[in-house]
C-alpha cells in the first residue's frame, strides 16, 4: 500500500478515536461527531473514487 | 392461522418466487451459481453487500448493546463501517480485477493464485469452523425473537430459518440470493426507520423531550467509561475493522459487480446504507435507554431482550415487520455465508466440476448451523468477534497478495498460528499481559507471515 494511503489510514483511525481523549460532556456529542466523521469520509471516499472507472 | 404465519407463508413464497426466477439466467455452472455470472449491477451488489455485512446483530444485539453500554456502540460499529470504506476504496477493484483475470470464484481461491492450492484449502477449512458459530448465532437472534414474541417455538423456529436459508441458496445461486438480499436489505431499513420514529413519538411525544432528558445517561454518552474501555473497544474493533477482506461471504460480493462502474456504485451505495441503518439502530438503544431512565420502557438486564420486549409493546402491524425485518435479515447474511463456504467446498476442498458437492453442502452445512443453534450459545456479540477473530488468520495473506513476498509454508504457517492462538485464548479466557485475543491474533499472525516469508524462497 502506498504512504499516502497507510497516512489515511492512519489518519482516519485517529479521527476515530478522538472521542476517547476529546469529549466528556453527558450529552450527543460523542453521537454526533462519531456520524459526521462517517459521513464527511463516505463523502470524501465517494469523491475520489471516479478513479477506478478510469483506470 | 395467525397473521405472522400468513405473513411468514407470504414470505417465503415471494421469497422462492424470486430465487427460481433467478435460475432462468443459469446456475449450472461455477461462475453462474456462486457469483452470479460476474454481472450484477451496482444497486444489487450494493444491497446484497449490506444485507450479507448487516445480521440479525443489528436490529437485536447492537440494540441492545447502545442499550446496555451507550455511544460506545456507535463508535464500534462506525469504526467497522469507516475500515470497511478505507479497505475497499483500496482493495475492491484490485481484487475484482484479480478475480476477473485468474476467473476466481470461491473467496479461498484469491489465496491459492499466491500461496497455492493448500493453502486455500486450510483456509476453506478454517473459514468453515469460523463460521459455523457465526451463522448459527444469525439462527439463535431469529428463533429467540419468535419464541419471545409467541409465534413460534424456539426449536421450530430454527427449522423453518434453516429451510429458507438451504432452499433459497439451492434454487437460485447467488443470483437468487442477491435478489432476495436487495428486497430483504430494503424492509430492513423501512423497519429500522419506521422503528426508531414510532418509539420516539410513543415515548418522547412531540415535545422533543429526548434531546432534554439524554442526559440522565451520564457517563454512557461518552468514551473510554467503565464498559468501553480502550481494551475493550480495541479487542471488538480490530476484528471488526478488517471484516471486508477476512470474512468470505462479503470478500466473494467483490467478484460479483458487472464492471468498474457497478464496484464503485456498491462501494457507496453501501456505505450510505451502512451509515443510515447503523445511526438508526443505535439511536434506537439509545432512546430506549432513555425511556427506561423515565420509567417508560422496562429495565432490561440481558441485552439481546431489548428488541423483543419493544417488540411486546409495539402494535401488532409494526412488531411484524420488525421481527420480518430481523428475520430478514439473519436469513440474507447466513445464506450468503452458506453459500460462501459452500463454493469453497466446492471449488477447493472437492474442485469438481460439477455442483453437486457444492449443493450438498448448501444442505450439510445448513443442518450443522441449525443443530449448534438448538445449543444456544452464548452471547450473539460474542459469538460474532470470536468468528472474526479466528479469520483474523487470513489477514496478512490477503494484504500480502498486492504487498509482500511469500509463498506456501508462509500461507500454512500464518494460518495455523492464527487459528491457534485465537481459538486457545478464546477457548481459554486468556488475556496475556492484559492483551485481548483480537489483539494477540492480529500480532502473531503478521509476526509469522513476516518471518517465514523471510525464509521461504
Amino acid at each position: 500500500m502506498c504512504s499516502m494511503r497507510v497516512l489515511e489510514g492512519v489518519v482516519v483511525v485517529l479521527a476515530m478515536l478522538l472521542p476517547f481523549v476529546a469529549f466528556k460532556t453527558a450529552d450527543l456529542t460523542t453521537y454526533i461527531y462519531w456520524v459526521a466523521a462517517t459521513a464527511l469520509y463516505l463523502i470524501y471516499v465517494a469523491l475520489t473514487s471516479g478513479r477506478w472507472v478510469n483506470e | 392461522m395467525s397473521e405472522f404465519l400468513i405473513l411468514l407463508l407470504f414470505y417465503a413464497i415471494a421469497g422462492s418466487a424470486i430465487a427460481f426466477y433467478a435460475r432462468k439466467y443459469g446456475v449450472s455452472e461455477h461462475v453462474d451459481y456462486f457469483i452470479a455470472g460476474r454481472n450484477v449491477g451496482g444497486v444489487i451488489s450494493a444491497l446484497t453487500y449490506a444485507a450479507t455485512t448487516y445480521s440479525a446483530f443489528m436490529m437485536v444485539g447492537l440494540v441492545g448493546l447502545a442499550y446496555a453500554s451507550g455511544v460506545g456502540a456507535v463508535g464500534f460499529e462506525l469504526l467497522y463501517l469507516v475500515g470497511t470504506l478505507f479497505l475497499l476504496s483500496y482493495y475492491s477493484p484490485k481484487i475484482w480485477r484479480l478475480s476477473k483475470e485468474h476467473n476466481v470464484v470461491s473467496p479461498a481461491e484469491l489465496l491459492s493464485v499466491k500461496y497455492g492450492k493448500e493453502v486455500a484449502v486450510l483456509a476453506s477449512i478454517i473459514s468453515l469452523i469460523a463460521l459455523i458459530p457465526y451463522t448459527s448465532s444469525q439462527v439463535i437472534g431469529v428463533s429467540l425473537l419468535l419464541e419471545k414474541s409467541g409465534a413460534l417455538q424456539y426449536e421450530v423456529a430454527i427449522a423453518v430459518t434453516a429451510i429458507l436459508i438451504a432452499f433459497w441458496a439451492l434454487i437460485g445461486g447467488l443470483r437468487g440470493v442477491a435478489w432476495t438480499d436487495a428486497l430483504q436489505g430494503i424492509i430492513m431499513l423501512s423497519a429500522a426507520v419506521i422503528t426508531v420514529i414510532w418509539v420516539y413519538f410513543w415515548g418522547f411525544g412531540v415535545e422533543s423531550e429526548f434531546t432534554s432528558q439524554v442526559s440522565r445517561l451520564g457517563e454512557l454518552l461518552y468514551v473510554p467509561n467503565k464498559i468501553w474501555t480502550p481494551m475493550k473497544f480495541a479487542a471488538l474493533s480490530v476484528p471488526w475493522f478488517f471484516f471486508a477482506l477476512t470474512n468470505p461471504q462479503v470478500l466473494q460480493r467483490l467478484f460479483i459487480p458487472k464492471d468498474p462502474r457497478a464496484l464503485r456504485r456498491m462501494v457507496i451505495l453501501f456505505g450510505t446504507f451502512g451509515l443510515i441503518y447503523t445511526i438508526l439502530v443505535t439511536f434506537l438503544g439509545l432512546e430506549l435507554r432513555v425511556l427506561t431512565a423515565l420509567d417508560r420502557f422496562p429495565a432490561i438486564s440481558y441485552r439481546d431482550d431489548v428488541t423483543p420486549t419493544l417488540l411486546t409493546l409495539m402494535p401488532s402491524w409494526l412488531s411484524l415487520l420488525v421481527a420480518f425485518s430481523i428475520i430478514a435479515a439473519a436469513i440474507t447474511t447466513a445464506n450468503s455465508i452458506i453459500l460462501s463456504l459452500s463454493s469453497m467446498i466446492s471449488r477447493d476442498v472437492v474442485r469438481e466440476g460439477g455442483l453437486r458437492a457444492g449443493q450438498m453442502a448448501v444442505v450439510v452445512l445448513t443442518i450443522l448451523v441449525a443443530l449448534f443453534a438448538m445449543s444456544k450459545p452464548g452471547y450473539i456479540v460474542e459469538l460474532s468477534v470470536l468468528s472474526s477473530t479466528i479469520l483474523l488468520s487470513q489477514l496478512p495473506l490477503i494484504l500480502g497478495i498486492f504487498h509482500w513476498k511469500g509463498g506456501k509454508f508462509t500461507g500454512i504457517a500464518t494460518l495455523i498460528a492464527g487459528f491457534t492462538t485465537s481459538v486457545t485464548l478464546s477457548a481459554f479466557k486468556l488475556s496475556p499481559a492484559g492483551i485481548p485475543a483480537s489483539i494477540w491474533t492480529f500480532i502473531i499472525v503478521f509476526a509469522v507471515f513476516f518471518a517465514v516469508s523471510q525464509m521461504e524462497k
